[in-house]
């Protein structure tokens, strides 16, 4: 005879099966050590319905993507706390062992600020595993339960709230401390850590929290000092180096240091800080490169900083609060402007500097003087049919750059203009 | 990893279940060494409860379904008749294979058994080669 116990019996070992074979290889890509049994008490949840049972029966016969899906929810209200936590460990254990898994220094894929399909994944992971944390904390009365079992009379009430509060944004921590971890053993231990501490807003969507609610506020405020705190972890090294460096006449090793800097805002998700840190220093050398005439140095330069001050100067004109940073953006840009081998690129940088800082002096000098010389070979160049049109584009050029530059005389501007007056075209 | 995983016991025990679980496992230990781990991992888990309760929030909770009694063991069914003495005496032929002694008609054969444990018994016990 089929007892109801029976059914009961079949149903977990059946769970247990299932994820031990199925899910947890799924999730971790088979390199995490076998889950404790309890894990599958997650599929008790799921096969509550005719949906999620079916889905079991599927995975059990080698689909596992419906059951993979109901296993992550797109919005984590109103589910049951017990299987909340159970999602919120899965992903969360599953990070740890892809970690451990990864644990290789970072492949020159892994530097891209752009992220990856695995590093969305590895994204999408902490955000789930948050969003579990955070709907526990606001449904509370689970964790309380845990909490206060667990503790048996060895803690006091007040104890038992103060961890309640914040069991939910330990996650948190325990992602700068395998980021700290990352940074020791050059693994993209660090990358992830940043990248997951810069997820907050999706898990408090996910976990059905309004903005301002106090665990979502809560959970904001220390993600953010978590991850200040590790760029400047990253930062400290290199700062020590770049005071060394200071002082010194610019060598090819200099070079090196800005490498090293480039490498550490990569590794910290193109953070702000490292880019204005590394502009910062390359400034004072990229003007003493200019005055000594070092060409071939400061074209390498260029070339070292050209993802980090892209990203600065994206910044700047995306962001008024940035505008701090808008002259020392467009001044690298200069630099770039007057290294380019091509004209048509030294003219665009140039713009771009202008763009990024209109009261820039130096951009708009450069840009006037691009502008003049762009005029002067048009007026050269300029065909017999079709001449007057050339010559009211080299006109255009020349108010433009009169436009941005009424400082000291330019002589390409004069002449610009003095070859167009003769030909009876008035700038 | 996690101790309440690692030694099966439920995050939602409080220490009196962690020591009594412990006190089993410690017992079935093979070796000193594994019982001093035991020991070791029960003093962490009973000894400090703000880490307790941390470990407890790390494991995956109890929720799987109940495993429910086992079926019962089916009844014996009882002898038809009392035993008699034919039963409990050995065929000759098996008697004889045993190494009785020679018995008379009057005489039921009797075999004298060593008393030693069913993995010592040389009649069970394989023969070398």
């Amino acid at each position: 005879m089929w007892r109801d116990e029976d059914e009961a019996l079949y149903a977990r070992l059946r769970d247990e099966s299932v994820m031990r074979e199925v899910v947890w290889p799924s999730l971790s890509h088979g390199s995490g050590p076998a889950l404790h049994p309890r894990a599958s008490g997650a599929l008790r949840w799921v096969r509550a319905n005719v949906e999620g049972e079916r889905a079991v029966e599927l995975a059990q016969l080698g689909e596992p993507a419906a059951l993979m899906t109901l296993l992550r929810p797109s919005r984590y209200v109103g589910l049951p706390p017990a299987f909340l936590h159970h999602l919120a460990l899965l992903e969360e254990q599953s990070l740890r062992w892809r970690g451990c898994a990864r644990g290789a220094p970072m492949q020159r894929d892994s530097h891209e600020p752009t992220e990856s399909s695995a590093a969305q994944e590895e994204r999408e992971k902490h955000v789930r595993a948050l969003a579990g944390w955070l709907a526990l904390g606001a449904e509370g009365a689970y964790l309380a339960a845990l909490v206060g079992a667990a503790s048996g009379d060895a803690l006091g009430q007040t104890e038992q709230a103060e961890i309640v509060r914040s069991a939910p944004l330990a996650i948190l921590e325990r992602t700068a401390a395998r980021g700290r971890a990352g940074l020791g053993d050059g693994t993209a231990e660090m990358l992830d850590a940043v990248r997951a501490l810069g997820t907050v807003d999706d898990a408090v969507a996910r976990a059905g929290l309004v903005a301002d609610h106090a665990l979502a506020k809560r959970a904001r405020v220390l993600a953010e000092k978590l991850r200040t705190d590790l760029v400047a972890l990253a930062l400290a090294p290199l700062m020590e180096r770049f005071d060394d460096a200071s002082g010194h006449a610019p060598t090819p090793q200099t070079l090196d240091l800005f490498r090293a800097g480039v490498e550490v805002w990569r590794r910290v998700d193109a953070h702000p800080d490292v880019e204005r840190l590394v502009v910062e220093h390359a400034l004072p050398i990229g003007w003493e490169l200019y005055k000594a005439k070092d060409w071939p140095l400061l074209r390498s330069l260029n070339h070292v900083l050209r993802e980090p001050v892209d990203a600065m100067v994206a910044r700047v004109q995306r962001d008024p609060d940035e505008v701090a940073y808008a002259a020392r953006a467009a001044q690298m840009l200069v630099f770039r402007a007057e290294m380019e081998p091509r004209f048509d690129d030294q003219l665009r940088e140039a713009e771009r500097a202008v763009a990024t800082c209109p009261t820039h002096r130096n951009g708009r000098l450069v840009t006037a003087d691009l502008l003049a010389q762009r005029a002067i070979r048009t007026i050269e160049r300029a065909p017999l049919i079709g001449r007057a049109s050339h010559l009211q584009k080299a006109a255009a050029d020349v108010r433009r750059a009169r436009a941005l530059w009424d400082g000291p005389s330019i002589t390409q501007l004069d002449e610009a203009e003095a070859r167009l007056r003769q030909l009876g075209v008035v700038p | 990893m996690n101790p309440f995983e690692r030694y099966g016991i439920d995050p939602s025990a409080g220490p009196l279940a962690i020591t009594e679980r412990m006190r089993e496992l410690a017992e079935d230990a093979a070796t000193e060494e594994e019982r001093s781990e035991i020991r070791r991992a029960w003093e962490a888990l009973t000894l400090h409860p703000r880490r307790r309760v941390e470990l407890a929030l790390g494991a995956h909770p109890e929720s799987r379904d109940e495993p429910g009694r086992p079926p019962r063991r089916p009844r014996r069914a009882r002898a038809d008749s009392e035993l008699a003495l034919r039963d409990l005496v050995p065929f000759p032929s098996v008697a004889a294979a045993l190494g009785a002694p020679p018995h008379s008609a009057d005489t039921p054969p009797t075999i004298h058994l060593p008393d030693v444990a069913l993995s010592d018994d040389p009649v069970l016990l394989p023969t070398r080669a």
